[in-house]
């Protein structure tokens, strides 16, 4: 959807037409269910988050300002529910590891991964980003699925665009270890036959 | 440039923010070093399935339906407050009216 089409049918939700706000919820559903599911891992939950982001997006559709893309402000509002869902679980700061998060539903699109090694590999990967906090997980998700900037991901997240790169730092920095660790072994088996071949 | 040196600079080598003689650099310890190849490699393939594979479960067939009859209900809601809010303003307005009318022609 370009910019200007988004533009347009707020400004038709703005005036009471419903089907201007379905089309927009027609076209960032998806988008906004692979972030959500990514924060709660849980399915219900995640048509909870998704529902309400929406109900609460058109109710503000007055303050809503077009200097941000509607996605933006869409993702702000379902990243505060998902932070006040996991506060109510477990009732900690954000700062706490949410590692438990990650303890919910299979993957999806576990499909996608062909071979044993891609499977493997693609699985490693995000347990390892379910490993990260809720900040350092968004800001990495934000920035590479979505796209966004670090200004747009600091709007999302409430705070300045500095701290998302230091998230964005110590997300990639942290992923970097974990995967480092798991796939340690294979590198060693790597690294032994370079050895012996170069010997 | 040696890996821990080099290590520095991987966020800004994945962005392509790398540039000039820090570039030139970090490539040539690349080139020669299986350690950093094998992190960066990784964290391609990390940076890919990031951003292609992140699909979330299909939301349920009448998401948008649940969504627009919440968000509908909301409306009326609101409507009906709005209009209970005009129908006491203006009682309260009429009241008040009638009480200064009526303290003007006691008062005269």
């Amino acid at each position: 959807m370009t910019r200007s089409e988004e533009t347009r049918l707020i400004a038709r939700a703005k005036r009471g037409h419903a089907d201007a706000f379905r089309e927009l919820v027609e076209a960032y559903q998806e988008r906004l269910a692979a972030f959500v599911w990514r924060m709660v891992r849980n399915h219900h939950e995640t048509e909870d988050v998704c529902q309400a982001a929406f109900v609460k997006a058109y109710e503000s559709l007055d303050s809503y300002s077009t200097n941000y893309a509607f996605s933006t402000w869409l993702f702000t509002i379902a990243y505060r529910l998902c932070l006040n869902g996991l506060r109510k679980k477990k009732a900690v700061s954000g700062e706490t590891d949410f590692s438990y998060v990650g303890d919910g539903e299979p993957d999806v699109s576990d499909a996608l991964a062909n071979s044993e090694e891609a499977q493997r590999l693609r699985d490693l990967i995000w347990d390892a980003v379910d490993k990260l906090t809720p900040p350092q997980k968004s800001a990495v998700l934000l920035f590479y699925r979505e796209g966004k900037s670090c200004q747009d991901i600091g709007v999302v997240l409430g705070i300045p665009a500095v701290t998302v790169k230091s998230h964005l730092h110590r997300g990639r920095e942290k992923l970097r270890q974990l995967l480092s660790a798991e796939l340690a072994e294979d590198w060693q088996a790597v690294r032994y036959l370079g050895d012996s071949s170069g010997a | 440039m040696n890996c821990s040196e080099a290590e520095h600079f991987f966020d800004a080598y994945l962005d392509g923010e790398l540039a000039g003689s820090l570039r030139l650099e970090f490539d040539a310890h690349r080139l020669r070093c299986g350690v950093c190849q094998q992190k960066l490699a990784m964290m391609e393939a990390c940076e890919h399935i990031l951003a292609r594979d992140g699909r979330g479960p299909l939301l349920s067939d009448d998401f948008t339906d649940r969504v627009m009859d919440e968000v509908e209900q909301r409306r009326v809601i609101t409507l009906r407050s709005r209009k209970r809010r005009i129908v006491w303003g203006t009682a309260v307005g009429v009241q008040a009216a009638a009480v200064i009318a009526f303290a003007f022609l006691w008062a005269g």
